[in-house]
């Protein structure tokens, strides 16, 4: 049995929504509504879901980056604290940003970004420290006289690989990986999804995976959720899921990936309406959009239903196991 | 293209005139007491034989009811009104960042309470409330500095704060949470030197400001004191003369127009450089 890694207990994340001259609150969005997940050490989970789902707020949760407002984010069997965390934890917990420009300080030399955290949690001479770091940068593709310049003079997934490499100083346990590859080119994204299976079968570090892409998690992940509205719908194997979709959002998102085969006609089912910011309450985070949703997808929040290795979170789903 | 790039050509050689002519007032202003040729003027001698001369060979720029050598003077003057108003920027840069820096990263209550703060202080005109706090501390050169950037700190507090706000939540600022920096190092080498761009131009521009509204304390006789040779003391005593010796106002007064001028030509191609080399351009 492997060790329980990551385990989030109805993880609740809420924005207060501040409205007048006096600023009072009005209301929340309810971006992480009562998560419930785990990971063991070693594992790799997908989060999955379109925009507004909450897998950034997510993420950010679990990196401890901001404070949830309600449940329980566990790490190494722990209660993670609230606010700041001791050296210790944060060595073992790193993430890997969306957005490869922003997340490295234009006035930092690119090998300075790599040495801080080996500063921060190692106690190595200066010497050892810078060639630990031209190291890290090497094993990610990055030359010795790349490390020397400003993150502008690099390209995209070149900056994403010194993300990487900053993560991989820590030595962490579990990296976070927050569309490690949308913001990049097709060719690119490729690169880096073969640098990141490489880095999991050779460290055995595990990833909780957040995309949008199907593609990606199918690449790197193991285990997939699929989250809606700041909720979990469906979750289990990435093979199990993948072949056989249950949640009529995870069908819908499955229908909409595109097949590279151009001879073959494309017809997603498209859903109606957008999402909107989730309110939380009672009912199905997915009644207003399903195609199947009736009256008791609004009075009655569907509980978790196990069918062969997976979850499944769908009233319809349970009323077609239920025996007649 | 043709009419940036002019621009461009138009705006460099503004820079470049600007920066000759205050690397002329800086480089007097080191050497002034080799250069004057009367330095002792400047101390306390007086020539009354020499009394309101015009501009000749031998005083370049006249001389005053005391016979002193107005060339003299006006240069010796450069010292106090450029250094002056170089402490006055660098005390208020060193109260306004740090304020606004502490503001903007800690928010809450303590963002709220600098912040009113500031917002009364800039309530105020600055030169009104120069003018009040050097008048209250008794008339002297230190005490116009320290005024002057007692009114002055409030823009740069603003300014800093504003960046804080806007790069404290970029990810390169989480990213070095992640690599277990502490927030006050995270502020020093990770925020400040991306939001200091604006407040290093913003500086610049106001050294013109400072020089000209410490020559105005001067000229009220709440800056220099006599005999110190400062440009607005100088164009102060030479109040009474402006009809009769013209030359008397003139050159401090020119002197204060060329080095305003040249610093503000300065700080908008500093403005420019700095820009560009953010957008990664340069």
């Amino acid at each position: 049995m492997s060790e329980r890694l990551l385990a989030l207990h109805d993880l609740q994340v809420r924005y207060p929504i501040r409205k007048g001259l006096l600023r009072r609150v009005a209301g929340a969005v309810h971006a992480v509504d009562g998560v419930s997940l785990r990971l063991d050490s070693g594992g790799t989970l997908g989060i999955a879901g379109e925009s507004g789902c909450g897998k950034t707020t997510l993420a950010r949760a679990v990196a401890g980056l901001l404070s949830p407002s309600g449940g329980r984010i566990e790490l190494f069997g722990e209660k993670a604290p609230q606010g700041h965390w001791p050296l210790a934890l944060r060595r073992r917990v790193q993430m890997v940003f969306q957005d490869p420009g922003g997340s490295l300080d234009p006035r930092q030399k690119v090998i300075d970004a790599v040495r801080e955290p080996l500063e921060a949690f190692t106690r190595q001479p200066p010497q050892a420290r810078t060639e630990r770091a031209l190291a890290l940068l090497a094993e990610v593709g990055i030359t010795a006289q790349q490390a020397l310049r400003y993150p502008h003079t690099l390209s995209g997934g070149q900056k994403q690989r010194v993300a990487i490499a900053r993560a991989l100083a820590a030595e962490p346990d579990l990296i976070i990986l927050d569309e490690p590859t949308s913001a990049l080119d097709v060719s690119v994204q490729a690169q880096i999804l073969n640098l990141l299976a490489d880095i999991h079968d050779r460290l055995g570090t595990a990833f909780l995976l957040i995309s949008h892409d199907l593609d990606v998690i199918a690449h790197v992940c193991e285990r997939v959720a699929v989250l809606y509205g700041g909720r979990v719908v469906e979750a289990g194997p990435v093979a199990e899921v993948f072949r056989e979709p249950r949640h009529p959002y995870t069908r819908a998102l499955l229908a909409a990936l595109p097949d590279p085969d151009p001879d073959r006609p494309w017809r997603p089912e498209t859903l109606k309406g957008t999402v909107g910011a989730p309110e939380g309450g009672v009912g199905c985070p997915f009644r207003q959009r399903c195609p199947l949703a009736d009256a008791r997808c609004g009075q009655e929040t569907p509980k978790a239903l196990e069918i062969e290795g997976s979850v499944v979170f769908c009233h319809r789903v349970e009323e077609q196991q239920r025996p007649a | 293209m043709g009419r940036t790039l002019r621009f461009y050509v138009r705006r460099n050689l503004m820079t470049s005139i600007g920066l000759c002519v205050l690397a002329v007032f800086v480089l007097t202003a080191i050497l002034a007491p080799w250069i004057a040729p009367y330095p002792g003027d400047a101390a306390g001698l007086v020539h009354p034989a020499h009394q309101l001369l015009p501009p000749s060979w031998q005083h370049p720029m006249g001389t005053d009811e005391l016979g002193r050598d107005l060339f003299s003077l006006v240069l010796l003057g450069s010292r106090v009104s450029l250094g002056g108003g170089f402490v006055t920027i660098v005390f208020a840069l060193l109260i306004g960042v740090t304020l606004g820096l502490i503001a903007g990263y800690a928010g809450g209550w303590l963002d709220e309470a600098i912040m009113r703060f500031t917002d009364i202080v800039l309530g105020f005109p600055s030169l009104l409330l120069a003018v009040a706090i050097a008048a209250t501390l008794g008339p002297s050169l230190d005490h116009a500095v320290l005024a002057m950037a007692l009114s002055w700190w409030p823009w740069y507090t603003r300014l800093i704060r504003s960046q804080v706000l806007s790069l404290r939540n970029a990810d390169f600022v989480q990213a070095a949470r992640l690599s277990g920096r502490s927030p006050a190092r995270i502020l020093v080498r990770h925020i400040l030197p991306n939001a200091v761009t604006p407040v290093v131009v913003q500086a610049s521009m106001d050294l013109g400001s400072v020089i000209l509204t410490l020559a105005g304390l001067s000229f009220l006789g709440l800056g220099a004191q006599p005999p110190t040779p400062e440009w607005g003391l100088i164009i102060a005593n030479g109040q009474n003369y402006v009809l009769t010796n013209w030359w008397y106002v003139t050159f401090p007064g020119l002197a204060i127009l060329l080095a305003v001028s040249a610093l503000n030509l300065v700080g908008d191609g500093l403005n420019d450089v700095l820009n560009r080399r953010e957008r990664g351009v340069l």
